[in-house]
């Protein structure tokens, strides 16, 4: 978890809840965004799924500190989830009318990261980041939250468990059918 | 499961912490924004709506409607062994346990009406048995000639 900086000076009366509320949300905050981002593969809808998770996770705020992580995580693995099957609906019904999902199509980050100049290395990094993300909305969604929850964010296989609402042994199983998929999908990593 | 040094999965956790730290300037910014918002927003108290009660109501209600009709409604209660007054805080004598009075579906009935047909069937098995070894105009007086055929209300007269 990266500290960046609190988005305003709070006052100097400010509860030291909403101090602490503050500076957790803007720890966690661009690992969220990259893990909406992995999921949807928008950049906007990334950002949308993030604020309604932080929205959502103030609810929580009396919770213990030491379970804040898990519970945000939990609340944007949630939000992610509706909007994944919000895209799917309105992908339905444009392709019923013969319309193309233009927010699909010209995610704005795509072409950021592929009109912006760069050194090869940020190239090459893009470039394997598409393809990660990819390879992860192919998954199945169970697998995909496992691996992102797990692996990439880091939380334990208990905190997944709970982020999931099922059993750690079925943790286990999605993971490692997600590694297995990514491993066949991602072989020229190697 | 995932071996430590299985280098895809480490790949991924790499790209991962990279490309968190290197969120670009407007995508920073957007986050800083939209913090600042979520946290401006007075958090949702977590309770109840208001109609959950009188949806709880109106349930309960429509369960009674429909075991109403089924049961033959409420029956009166036996006199409890101490009388209608009993002492107070004295035990009420409990109903004999009735039958379930869960709401069959429309499978269950149909099976239930056959197997009540059955056994009616099997009861006068005896009549049917005679029924069908009588010939279709017996009975019928031999000086009346018999009626032409015709159509299910002809020549009847009321």
């Amino acid at each position: 978890m990266d500290g960046h900086g609190p988005a305003r000076p709070l006052s100097p009366n400010a509860a030291p809840t909403e101090m602490a509320l503050d500076g957790f949300l803007a720890s966690v905050e661009r690992r969220a965004f990259r893990m909406a981002e992995l999921a949807l593969g928008h950049r906007e809808d990334a950002l949308d799924a993030v604020q309604d998770a932080m929205i959502a996770f103030l609810g929580y705020r009396e919770r213990p500190q030491s379970e804040w992580p898990a519970l945000f995580f939990s609340v944007l693995r949630s939000r992610i989830t509706d909007r994944h099957r919000r895209n799917t609906v309105r992908r339905r019904v444009l392709a019923v009318f013969g319309v193309r999902d233009e927010e699909e199509a010209e995610d704005p980050m795509a072409q950021l990261a592929d009109s912006a100049p760069g050194p090869a290395e940020a190239d090459e990094r893009e470039r394997a980041w598409k393809a990660l993300g990819l390879a992860l909305r192919a998954l199945p969604r169970r697998q995909r939250e496992a691996f992102l929850l797990r692996e990439l964010q880091g939380l334990s296989g208990g905190e997944t468990a709970a982020a999931m609402g099922c059993s750690e042994g079925s943790v286990k199983t999605h993971l490692f059918r997600a590694q297995a998929a990514l491993r066949a999908q991602l072989d020229d990593w190697r | 499961m995932s071996t430590p040094d299985d280098p895809i999965l480490h790949r991924a956790r790499a790209l991962f912490e990279a490309q968190a730290e290197a969120v670009d300037g407007p995508t920073a910014t957007a986050l800083r924004a939209r913090r600042r918002d979520a946290l401006a927003t007075r958090p949702r108290r977590r309770h109840s709506p208001w109609w959950w009660p009188a949806s709880g109501m109106a349930t309960a209600a429509l369960a009674v409607v429909l075991w109403l009709p089924r049961t033959g409604g409420p029956t009166a209660d036996p006199a409890p062994p101490g009388g209608a007054n009993g002492p107070v805080g004295s035990t009420p004598a409990l109903p004999p346990p009735a039958e379930p009075t869960v709401a069959l579906p429309l499978e269950a009935e149909a099976a239930r009406f056959a197997d009540t047909a059955l056994v009616e069937l099997e009861d006068d098995a005896e009549f049917y048995a005679w029924l069908a070894t009588v010939p279709d105009d017996a009975g019928r007086p031999t000086d009346t000639p018999a009626l032409p055929d015709t159509g299910p209300n002809e020549g009847l007269t009321l």
